[in-house]
């Protein structure tokens, strides 16, 4: 694989932030991500209100990633040569930070999270914050303990959620989830 | 009716909820994967002080951040010192947020708003 020079340089010319995990998340493990990511962005990142969104945004999508991948059986593993494999990355430049997961969701399950998604993307800033005040009002928890508000806090914070879902076979999709937190203007 | 006092952690907040002064604070951070259990002590510690509480109540809120799941907590035991309030008891209700944080300022008002209880908001230096 060609190494690109260019981009690890110019990666080390302005204040970025970088670190990409592949491999099953678990909850210990989410502690030493966002310990990590905390420390750098008290160095990097000046204004608060951003340093909250992505800290925030940050930590509901390794908990998600916790809480809500499928555990694929042996055939799977032998396919892909992997086990509870999840993805997170985030990256920044000038303009943004970029966190981004991967995971496999069986199909069934992928019918209501796009679903869930799209009509969440489908709202206004307003109706967005009913949404999340609706649910923050309900009193029931989800069977593993998560309130269901993490998407559209997300999107309160950020805006539209990017994701793209690919077929793996007849019982797997691969689930992208994209978000991108702006910088403040220098 | 012993006070609850829980010390902070990284990921869990303080916690000193005091029947003999009627001063009950929650503060730091709040982003544990578990958040129910965390609450759960808290919440029944209030249901009890309700039944007797102090003169006056001041319920002290000072979060640095909180996740999704414990906001749903918080939220379930600010409603139980409103239904003290509710009853016709002196609670009063302070929440500060940290310098420019306009999130933790916005979910104070929200919460204010949803229980239909002023709140006292305060920005601070430093939580």
């Amino acid at each position: 694989m060609e190494v690109g020079f260019t981009d690890i340089q110019k990666k080390m010319q302005h204040n970025s932030i970088s670190l990409t995990f592949k491999g099953a998340v678990t909850f210990e493990l989410i502690d030493s991500i966002i310990a990590i990511i905390s420390n750098r962005l008290d160095q990097i990142e000046n204004n608060v209100v951003i340093k909250k969104k992505v800290y925030g945004v940050m930590l509901e999508c390794l908990q998600n990633l916790c809480f809500h991948v499928d555990k694929t059986g042996d055939e799977f593993v032998k396919k892909t040569y992997d086990q509870q494999s999840t993805l997170f990355m985030i990256d920044s430049d000038e303009k943004e930070y970029k966190i981004t997961t991967g995971n496999f969701v069986m199909k069934d399950k992928m019918v209501e999270l796009k679903n869930w998604l799209d009509e969440i993307n489908s709202l206004s800033e307003p109706e967005v914050k009913e949404l999340y005040n609706k649910i923050l009002r309900n009193k029931s928890f989800t069977d593993k303990g998560t309130a269901g508000l993490g998407f559209v806090d997300m999107a309160r914070k950020v805006g539209k959620l990017n994701y793209k879902i690919n077929t793996i076979d007849e019982k797997y999709e691969f689930f992208a989830f994209n978000l991108n937190i702006q910088k403040a203007a220098a | 009716m012993d006070q609850l006092v829980i010390e902070p952690k990284a990921k869990t907040p303080f916690i000193q909820f005091d029947n003999k002064t009627g001063i009950m604070v929650m503060k730091g951070m709040s982003c544990s994967e578990n958040s129910l259990e965390f609450f759960k002590p808290l919440l029944e510690w209030v249901e009890k002080y309700g039944k007797s509480p102090h003169s006056t109540t001041l319920v002290d809120i000072e979060f640095k951040y909180f996740n999704t799941s414990s906001a749903k907590c918080i939220l379930d035991v600010l409603e139980k010192f409103a239904n003290i309030y509710n009853m016709g008891n002196n609670v009063v209700f302070s929440w500060k947020y940290e310098c420019n944080d306009e999130e933790m300022l916005e979910a104070g008002e929200n919460f204010s708003e949803i229980l239909g209880i002023p709140f006292n908001i305060k920005e601070v230096e430093t939580i």
